[in-house]
């Protein structure tokens, strides 16, 4: 279902080389400019044009949304890069499925407190490990040979800070 | 290019409450006004025994006929009976009812109705608008709904607009039209927040103005939250007062509801409110006194959970509070006090109300349309899709394949292969929702791939593409990787309806709802034309009143053409017919009525008063007692019910 004309990856199809290090001001301002000429309200009556107009524009927005999650591109990337699936390669460091025990119960009591506070300081620290998972996603991309199962357990972990984060949100 | 392809195209704001239609006109968009210059439409349908009644004539209509009064089918619309809470089902007078497949319908007289067909009967009414206002017939239009109704909601949606003869070109979410309004008012580019309080649902949107594209970059909310959840706190104040063993019915709840409502809007302006209402057959005489901050005390836990949708929002947008430039209100219940004050606090900024709340979505629906029409192309929305679409994995759980918010049309693929040896067909059930497991997501549909090549396990590949449409709607295809073919694709929507199901209903509902409707009309017409036929040759055969020849003869060819023309299949014309034999049986009628005001004291109807009467031939038995005739239905128009029993004879004065 991939339309030719825009390249055969995400980033191709924002006119983009691949790479960790975007600007999300430029990723936001090309998908403005993508859009305006190929969403399907500027596509006219014609079935066949809207038709194709609409795939286009599904193209560029799910190229948009991956690319503009640092966590969801660097995914991205490492399947570009051949890399293991999060489903092939499941690794986390020693010890962190303890720590993820430990901050879940830490979670539950800051929820169960209902104080705002608890709640918020928690948050800002899930933020603050995210913050320093992508610095080192970053790092690990910088260099020429990617060490791929060392980005693969990054992302592991990110996804269960993310998971933590998604339910302190929900809950509170 | 065909010629409809040229025609206006409309917006439309389909409200729980009220309903609306806009256009462009001369680069600015304006509603179209109705009957009694009023722009709004109550989204209220009322079947009575003579007519259809919509809108404003319905909702008057609903203290005398609440049974069969319809009124905020949205909050019907795709969705089960089980979907219900037991509040919402009982603060409605009328009866709602499962579908065969297990949907919620409407249950009027012998008739089961379904949402979509209520919508479609009010989204034709504001057409009719348009065409008569614009003198051109308009076939398309481009209808708005919360943001966050999900799959089905929509589909119901499009396919009400369907059923009532428009081409639902677009769907647009009410917070983004409403933004696309504000938009225009207020040319600055930046973030703003659409809080959107309708009668039923609850939306907030974050989006960014840029250079005339208007980007989504959050929504969230609650389809079941709206200014209804206020007036039923209020109704229970009244209900509240009434012993313990009276059961409300449909007729009182109305009353009560009424009552409610109109305290609500009063509590806007003055900090007391006494309301009440009298029941005279059930005994009952309620009131009940609110203040402002009883009142605000009551509802705030709702207004709070505003706020929540609100936060998460602006999380999703990755914004904080403070770049937010902008709060547009929206919807009815915004006007209460309360409301404005927690908006403001929240945000730390005054909401702006510069458009009236109750227009500015039919309003940004019009300049969609206006956009679809090709003549505003510096305009752009770009929107989101609410909640996010997974699919059923191993376990009963959930893996996500669109996540919420992301921009559509968006699209996904996920590759599935099969379990056993030489299976040839994959079931997939695709959910929506934010939840992790089944169980707690809504079922859109199960997708039965067929036609696959007998191969080992693990050795077929379809790859199934899901496209998100710009209406937000789900389109799904798949593919057969290892022989390249296109794998038949049966769907079956676990809530809107099938490709069949939607051609019946096409068929049957709405035209057929008329037709029905006429034809019981023709009936109850011909029977009544006949009463008066068998009672005026009663009185003219018997010789006994003071009617001079010519009028005789003039009302004996009146029968004589209402006889002739009986059969008549144009219900206008058998009205126009009645209505004229009406008139010139009223001298005749006359002569009878001094006799029968004095047999009515009896409590006996004008039949058996004819009947009895010396006026009535010896041989005079064709009439049946059921075909009673009022006398004082015999002077007032349109009255096509069969009555029952006896008026009470001060009515006849």
């Amino acid at each position: 279902m991939r339309q030719p004309e825009l390249g055969e990856d995400h980033f191709q199809t924002l006119g983009m080389a691949p790479s960790f290090d975007v600007s999300s001001q430029e990723l936001s301002e090309r998908h403005l400019s993508y859009s305006r000429r190929l969403h399907p309200d500027h596509a006219g009556d014609d079935p066949a044009s809207r038709a194709k107009a609409v795939m286009l524009s599904a193209q560029v927005n799910e190229a948009y949304s991956v690319l503009k999650d640092p966590f969801q591109r660097a995914e991205y990337l490492l399947g570009l890069e051949g890399g293991p699936a999060a489903s092939e390669d499941k690794r986390v460091p020693a010890g962190f499925l303890e720590e993820m025990l430990e901050l879940r119960d830490d979670l539950e009591g800051h929820l169960a407190s209902g104080k705002q506070e608890r709640v918020t300081g928690f948050r800002e620290f899930l933020e603050g490990r995210l913050g320093t998972l992508r610095d080192e996603l970053r790092d690990l991309f910088a260099v020429e040979a990617r060490n791929l199962p060392e980005i693969r357990q990054t992302l592991n972990v990110a996804a269960y800070f993310r998971g933590l984060l998604r339910d302190l949100r929900d809950g509170a | 290019m065909s010629e409809q392809d040229t025609g206006p195209i409309v917006g439309i704001d389909l409200g729980t409450t009220n309903s609306l239609i806009a256009l462009v006109d001369q680069g600015k968009p304006r509603v179209l006004k109705g009957e009694a210059e009023r722009a709004t439409l109550p989204s209220v349908v009322s079947w009575t025994e003579e007519q259809l009644l919509i809108g404003d004539a319905a909702r008057d209509h609903a203290l005398d006929n609440p049974e069969n009064t319809v009124y905020s089918i949205k909050r019907l619309m795709g969705r089960s009976l089980g979907d219900l809470s037991d509040a919402e089902r009982e603060s409605l007078p009328y009866q709602v009812v499962a579908s065969e497949r297990g949907l919620a319908c409407v249950r009027v007289g012998e008739r089961t109705v379904s949402p979509e067909e209520v919508s479609a009967i009010v989204l034709r009414e504001l057409r009719e608008r348009a065409s008569r206002v614009l003198g051109t017939e308009v076939t398309r239009a481009v209808v708005t709904v919360p943001a966050y109704f999900d799959d089905a909601q929509r589909q119901a949606t499009r396919l009400a607009g369907k059923l009532a003869g428009l081409d639902v070109l677009r769907i647009v979410n009410e917070p983004t039209a409403a933004a696309l309004a504000y938009g225009l008012d207020r040319t600055r580019d930046g973030c703003v927040v659409v809080y959107d309080l309708g009668g039923g649902t609850f939306d907030v949107s974050v989006l960014e103005i840029r250079e005339g594209i208007f980007r989504v970059r959050a929504t969230a909310g609650d389809t079941q939250l709206g200014g209804d959840d206020f007036d039923r706190k209020l109704m229970a104040r009244l209900l509240d007062q009434r012993a313990r063993d009276t059961t409300p019915d449909a007729k009182l709840l109305q009353a009560v509801k009424r009552a409610a409502e109109e305290a609500k809007i009063q509590l806007t302006d003055v900090d007391q409110v006494t309301y009440e209402v009298r029941d005279e057959r059930l005994g009952l005489d309620l009131t009940a006194t609110v203040t402002r901050a009883e009142f605000e005390k009551a509802i705030e836990p709702d207004v709070t959970r505003t706020l929540e949708c609100c936060r998460r929002a602006i999380d999703d947008a990755q914004l904080s509070k403070e770049e937010i430039r902008a709060v547009v209100l929206v919807g009815g219940s915004t006007r209460v006090p309360l409301v404005r004050a927690k908006v403001e606090e929240f945000f730390g900024k005054r909401p702006y109300t510069g458009i009236d709340p109750d227009q500015v979505v039919a309003l940004g629906a019009g300049v969609q349309a206006d956009i679809l029409h090709g003549k505003s192309r510096e305009l752009l929305l770009l929107d989101v899709i609410p909640l996010s679409l997974g699919i059923e994995t191993y376990g009963g759980a959930v893996a996500k394949i669109i996540m919420r918010n992301s921009p559509i049309p968006t699209q996904a693929a996920d590759t599935f292969t099969t379990h056993v040896d030489d299976q040839t067909a994959l079931d997939i059930h695709v959910l929506q929702g934010e939840r992790e497991l089944v169980k707690d997501c809504r079922s859109l549909g199960r997708f039965h791939l067929g036609g696959l090549p007998p191969l080992p396990a693990g050795m077929v590949r379809v790859e199934v593409s899901f496209l998100v449409d710009e209406n937000g709607v789900l389109n799904v295809s798949a593919v057969e990787k290892s022989t390249g073919t296109e794998a038949g694709i049966e769907v079956v929507p676990s809530y809107g309806l099938t490709d069949d199901e939607i051609a019946r209903v096409v068929q049957e509902s709405f035209q057929h709802a008329r037709d029905d409707f006429s034809a019981h009309q023709r009936i109850d017409l011909r029977n009544e034309c006949q009463t008066m036929i068998r009672a005026t040759k009663k009185i003219l055969g018997t010789g006994n009143h003071q009617l001079d020849d010519g009028a005789v003869a003039a009302i004996r060819d009146m029968v004589q053409e209402v006889e002739a023309n009986l059969d008549q299949e144009d219900t206008k014309a058998l009205k126009a017919l009645y209505d004229r034999f009406v008139e010139a049986t009223v001298p005749l009628a006359g002569e009878v009525m001094s006799e029968v005001a004095q047999k009515a004291i009896q409590g006996k109807t004008v039949e058996q008063v004819l009947n009895e009467s010396q006026l009535a031939p010896a041989e005079g038995g064709d009439a049946s007692g059921e075909d009673g005739l009022h006398c004082g239905d015999l002077g007032d128009g349109f009255h096509a019910a069969k009555p029952e029993g006896a008026t009470p004879p001060e009515e006849h004065a």
